[in-house]
């Protein structure tokens, strides 16, 4: 199954967005429990992209593609904003304290939290692709 | 008008936490009064020993007796066999390679049948659910079960139950409480924390465990203490003593200078301590 | 998101409906702030309907508490869904806040 959502960077889609990743994967068979995080953590990459990669700029576009297997859930979120450095995405490394960068500190420690893997890819031409994966087995809590 | 509640908190740090009877020395000393205690771990004997009112020469007697070698000296050799042959002998949680019957025995000595309320300031001790990883915190209810709850040391005390629930170290959760102070409604937290002391020679599998868990319990100290200095809204002064010699887990005869060197490093903080209070009393 | 602002007891109960996520947390903020700012410094979040906090809500959250506090108050949380109720404790703010069943225990717990 894959469904797609295109919308524009703005935090008024936030809402529809969470609406749209939660009721995809309910019906690729997920508990809710599972949904909730997956749509938490995709909330919390658009807020990011909203707040960041659109900053000073005019909203541009924010799609998010939903994708599941046997396996997982995919869920790829593509803008054309401003990409985020490398450092920007802080690692999942338990052993750094808590910094609150440029108030997305906080919501990238949920993101690594509520999915299983990560992957940010900056292209200036395509645009820019962050992908989160949260293999089924894997339950809906931590 | 807003009175500032100061809270004491004593991470875990075995002999280390006698550091705090030095501070205390201190607070008494410059007539500064602690309104609420914390302890996690060895930190826990000398918050209930604070909050039940002693003075610090009683106290330092207190865990002279209690603390020494021989708590650990009887094995649990049931534990042992259970650990060889898990199926024969039923392994459960409540795993712990050392009888607990003398520390327990030290503890009673200590607190008798003692409770939460006969302490004199609110006091809280931490330990960790075994089968959650959850800070557990007690605050009321024996003194005994709740300390020994709180210093059941992976692998050397087997957990401690109290009713429906098992107990473990208060460090596997969070090795300096602090946030306990700050849910609890303290203004100024003075906090004493020790790092894990890492392994010079790992030679044996007992000593790689523990170096792991130095690991990832120093890991957690750091970063707790990050978010909770984040997440508090008056000042947390951690009071460091710097020990020149290392100290293990039954040195009791270092603790006169385990608590001349606490007695140091509060003096240090003592000017802006009171700056501090000052502050808050005319606010 | 709706906000409702209701007083028993001295404490004040601010009472959220709906989601508080970077678009909502906002004008939350903005509420506590009010409230703190006029002297009601003894809240209660109920939470009983909010169905889904970001971290710009927990933002909010921590920023509240720390000005009740500074101000001999407090910020407690009453009804937090399960789902919310992870996220609080994935961000460590079931550590330092305190969080109760329903309002009743939450304003009771001002009454000591």
């Amino acid at each position: 199954m894959k469904v797609e959502f295109h919308g524009e960077a703005r935090l008024e889609n936030l809402g529809s967005v969470r609406e749209f990743v939660a009721g995809a994967c309910r019906q690729a068979g997920a508990d809710s429990s599972f949904c909730f995080d997956l749509k938490s953590a995709v909330d919390e990459a658009c807020t990011n992209i909203i707040l960041h990669g659109y900053r000073e700029r005019e909203p541009g576009s924010l799609d998010v593609c939903f994708e599941e297997d046997a396996e997982r859930m995919v869920v790829t979120i593509t803008d054309r904003g401003r990409s985020f450095a490398p450092g920007e995405i802080p690692a999942p490394d338990l052993s750094s304290p808590w910094r609150e960068r440029a108030a997305g500190g906080l919501g990238w420690h949920l993101i690594r939290k509520m999915v299983d893997e990560v992957e940010y890819q900056a292209d200036g031409e395509k645009g820019n692709r962050l992908i989160l994966v949260k293999r089924r087995n894997s339950g809906g809590r931590l | 008008m807003s009175f500032r509640r100061l809270a004491l908190v004593i991470g875990s740090g075995s002999v280390k936490c006698a550091a705090a009877l030095g501070l205390l020395k201190v607070l008494r000393r410059e007539g500064i009064t602690v309104d609420m205690v914390v302890g996690c771990s060895g930190g826990s004997l000398y918050a209930a020993m604070i909050a039940l009112g002693g003075g610090v020469e009683e106290a330092e007697e207190k865990t002279r007796r209690l603390w020494t070698r021989e708590i650990t000296k009887r094995r649990n050799t049931k534990a042992l066999f259970s650990a060889i042959l898990p199926r024969l002998f039923g392994f459960d949680e409540r795993f712990g390679l050392v009888d607990d019957r003398m520390v327990l025995e030290r503890l009673r000595a200590a607190f008798g049948t003692r409770t939460f309320q006969d302490a004199r300031i609110p006091l809280y001790l931490t330990a960790t659910d075994f089968h959650t990883g959850e800070q557990a915190v007690f605050s009321s209810g024996s003194l005994v079960d709740a300390v020994r709850a709180s210093i059941a040391i992976p692998y050397v005390f087997q957990p401690w139950r109290i009713g429906e629930r098992v107990f473990v170290d208060g460090f596997l959760s969070d090795p300096m409480p602090v946030g306990v102070a700050i849910k609890e409604g303290a203004d100024v937290i003075i906090t004493m924390g020790f790092e894990s002391p890492y392994q010079t020679r790992v030679s044996s599998v007992l000593r790689f465990a523990f170096q792991l868990s130095s690991i990832t319990s120093n890991n957690l100290l750091r970063a707790n203490f990050a978010f909770h200095n984040l997440a508090h809204h008056n000042e947390i002064i951690p009071i460091i003593p710097q020990f020149r010699e290392p100290l293990h887990l039954f040195d009791t005869d270092k603790i006169p200078y385990v608590i001349e060197e606490g007695e140091r490093a509060a003096e240090q903080q003592v000017p802006y301590l009171r700056k501090l209070l000052a502050a808050s009393a005319s606010s | 998101m709706e906000i409702e602002v209701t007083h028993r007891e001295q404490v004040t109960i601010v009472a959220i409906v709906g989601s508080v996520d970077g678009l909502t947390a906002g004008e939350l903020s903005q509420s506590f702030r009010e409230q703190v700012r006029g002297g009601y410094v003894r809240i209660v979040g109920d939470w009983s309907g909010v169905e889904y906090t970001s971290s710009a809500g927990l933002r909010a959250l921590l920023e509240t508490v720390k000005e009740a506090r500074q101000r001999g108050g407090d910020l407690r949380l009453a009804a937090v869904q399960p789902d919310v109720l992870r996220v609080l404790e994935l961000a460590g703010f079931t550590g330092i806040l305190k969080l109760f069943p329903d309002i009743e225990a939450a304003v009771g717990s001002f009454r000591s």
